[in-house]
C-alpha cells in the first residue's frame, strides 16, 4: 500500500517540471472575460437541441453602478502550490485589471435577457429595470491534483425602494490542467466568474418584475444553482 | 532553471521511495551563517477547498483518466457548492497575513537559533529572477530563508492545519543548505458544519485568528528546534525512540511515527525522519 502511495506521489511529482515550465509568473493574466464554451458532451447527435442560456429577464435594463476591487490582495488572483507534505514550490498568479474583467462579465448578462448599461438607475422603483453597485471580494485560482480550481465572490448592492440590498454571489470553476499555462488560469477564473454572474442574474431577474423580491438582510452567500 | 531542478529533484526523490523531504542544516553551514533574512510567504486569499473526495490522492492514469477526473471534480464541486460557499463566505473578511505578522514579530523579539537580519510576511511570491538574485546575494550577504505557508480547513472541518515548506540558501549556492516541512494541526470544536463555522468566525473570527497566529508561532518554534537539534554534534547516544501519533490528512485519520522533541501542555512537537516536524495536540488525537 505504501509503495502504491509512493507511486502515485511520484507520478504527480513527475508532472511538476512540465507544469512549472508552462506558467510564467512574471506575466500578469490579461483579465479578459470570455464566457465558458458549453461542453460538446451536452449536445449529443440525434438528441433534441440543447437550449440556449435560460432567459432570466426580458429586455430588462441592468444599470451597472460603480465596480470596486475589494479583494484583500489586489495584486494576485491565486497561487500555484506544489509539494507532498507542504508547499515546497509556490508561484503567485499576478492579475491585470479586475474591474474591467468584472464589467465585461456583467455585460455578458445580455445573453440572459438584460440590457446592461453603465450608470446608476434613474429611479429605483421604475419597472423592468434594476440597478446595482458591485465589489469583487475574491478571485482565486489554484491547482488541485490534475485540475485547476477557482473561486470568485461578487458582491452586489441593489437599489430597491426599501434601500440598498447587498448580496454576495459565489462562483466556482474546475478545468483539466493540460499544460499549466497562464491562459488556463484565466479560463478557470472565467468559469468561476460566469457561475457567480449567473447566480447574480437570477436575483437581478426577479427584481426586474418585483422590486421587493429580495428582502433587505445582511449579506448572505447564494448557493450555486447550476 | 533552479525551480525545475528543485522539482526534478522532488520527482527523483519520490521515485526513490519517498526518501527525503528534509535536509538538516549541518554544523558547518550553521557556523557560516552570520544573519538571515526570513520571508514568510502567505500566497492564499481564501481557504482552497477542492472537491476531492476524502482520502483520494490521485486521478486514474492516462488521458481517459484525466478526463474522467475533471468531470468527477466538476460534479462533486456542484454538489459541494453550497457547503463550500457557506464555509468561505463568513471568512471573507479574515486577513490571512495579519496573524502571521504578529507571530513573526513576537518571534523576532524572542530567541531564534539564527540571528534575524529581517523578517517579513509577504502576500506575493517574488518572481524567479528576483529569487535567483536574492539567492546569489547570499554569497556576500545574509542567508535567505523562505517559509511557504498554506492554511487549510480539513474536509469535514475536523481540524485546522498549517503546512509550511522551509528552504534556506547561503553562501551564494543555488543548492539549499536546509529544507524541511513543518505541519501544525489543531482539532476544531465538534459540531455541525454550521456550528463549527459559527464558532470560528464569531467575534471577528477570533478563534480562527488564534489558530492562525499559534500555527505560525509553532512553525517558527519547529524550525528553531530542527535547526538547533541538527546543529548539535552526534554524541553517540542511542537512537531516540519513535512513537506513533495521529493527525488528519485530507479529511482522513493518518498515523505517523516520530520522535518526541518538545512538549508544552498537551501540544507536542515530533520529528518524522525524512519529512520534518509536526506540532499536534496530544490530548486530542483523532
Amino acid at each position: 500500500m505504501k509503495a502504491l502511495h509512493c507511486l502515485t506521489l511520484a507520478a504527480g511529482a513527475a508532472l511538476l517540471p512540465c507544469l512549472a515550465h508552462a506558467f510564467d509568473a512574471a506575466e500578469p493574466l490579461d483579465m479578459v472575460y470570455m464566457a465558458p464554451v458549453a461542453s460538446p458532451a451536452t449536445q449529443r447527435p440525434n438528441a433534441p437541441p440543447v437550449p440556449d442560456a435560460v432567459q432570466v429577464a426580458r429586455n430588462c435594463t441592468l444599470y451597472l453602478g460603480k465596480i470596486e476591487d475589494l479583494r484583500s490582495n489586489p495584486g494576485t488572483v491565486g497561487a500555484l502550490m506544489f509539494g507532498i507534505h507542504s508547499p515546497m514550490y509556490v508561484e503567485s498568479i499576478r492579475s491585470g485589471d479586475v474591474v474591467k474583467w468584472t464589467h465585461q462579465a456583467l455585460e455578458s448578462t445580455r445573453a440572459v435577457g438584460f440590457q446592461p448599461q453603465d450608470g446608476a438607475a434613474p429611479a429605483s422603483d421604475a419597472g423592468n429595470q434594476v440597478g446595482a453597485a458591485f465589489g469583487l471580494r475574491l478571485a482565486h485560482a489554484w491547482s488541485a491534483g490534475l485540475n485547476l480550481v477557482s473561486h470568485v465572490v461578487l458582491q452586489a448592492s441593489f437599489q430597491t425602494p426599501d434601500g440598498p440590498v447587498t448580496r454576495r454571489y459565489h462562483g466556482m470553476g474546475t478545468i483539466g490542467n493540460w499544460n499549466n499555462g497562464n491562459g488556463e488560469y484565466m479560463t478557470v477564473l472565467n468559469a468561476a466568474m460566469a457561475n457567480a454572474v449567473q447566480n447574480f442574474a437570477t436575483d437581478a431577474g426577479k427584481l426586474c418584475t418585483d422590486k421587493r423580491a429580495l428582502a433587505p438582510a445582511p449579506a448572505q452567500p447564494v448557493a450555486s444553482t447550476n | 532553471m533552479s525551480v525545475q531542478r528543485l522539482l526534478l529533484a522532488a520527482m527523483a526523490l519520490c521515485l526513490a521511495g519517498c526518501a527525503q523531504f528534509h535536509k538538516p542544516l549541518s554544523a558547518e553551514n550553521r557556523q557560516k551563517i552570520k544573519a538571515v533574512d526570513v520571508r514568510v510567504v502567505v500566497a492564499q486569499d481564501g481557504f482552497m477547498f477542492s472537491a476531492t473526495a476524502p482520502g483520494a490522492s490521485a486521478a486514474p492514469g492516462g488521458l481517459i483518466g484525466v478526463l474522467i477526473d475533471v468531470e468527477v471534480q466538476k460534479s462533486r464541486q456542484k454538489g459541494m457548492a453550497a457547503e463550500i460557499q457557506a464555509t468561505v463566505d463568513p471568512l471573507l473578511d479574515i486577513d490571512f497575513r495579519k496573524e502571521a505578522r504578529i507571530a513573526l514579530k513576537q518571534a523576532t523579539e524572542a530567541s531564534f537559533p539564527l540571528r534575524l537580519q529581517s523578517a517579513e510576511v509577504v502576500s506575493t511570491m517574488p518572481v524567479q529572477r528576483e529569487r535567483d538574485e536574492r539567492i546569489a546575494a547570499t554569497a556576500k550577504g545574509d542567508a535567505y530563508m523562505t517559509l511557504l505557508v498554506q492554511y487549510a480547513l480539513e474536509p469535514g472541518l475536523g481540524a485546522f492545519t498549517t503546512r509550511t515548506g522551509i528552504n534556506l540558501w547561503q553562501d551564494g549556492q543555488a543548492e539549499r543548505s536546509y529544507y524541511g516541512n513543518a505541519v501544525y494541526q489543531a482539532p476544531l470544536p465538534a459540531g455541525t458544519r454550521a456550528e463549527v463555522v459559527a464558532r470560528l468566525t464569531a467575534d471577528d473570527g477570533r478563534l480562527l485568528r488564534t489558530y492562525m497566529r499559534e500555527s505560525i508561532t509553532e512553525t517558527l518554534r519547529m524550525v528553531a528546534l530542527d535547526i538547533d537539534a541538527q546543529a548539535k554534534p552526534a554524541n553517540g547516544a542511542a537512537e531516540p525512540k519513535k512513537e506513533p501519533f495521529n493527525l488528519i490528512a485530507n479529511g482522513m485519520k493518518a498515523t505517523l511515527s516520530g520522535v518526541l522533541v518538545d512538549r508544552r501542555g498537551t501540544r507536542t512537537i515530533r520529528r518524522v525522519d525524512t519529512v520534518g516536524m509536526y506540532s499536534v495536540e496530544q490530548g486530542a488525537q483523532p
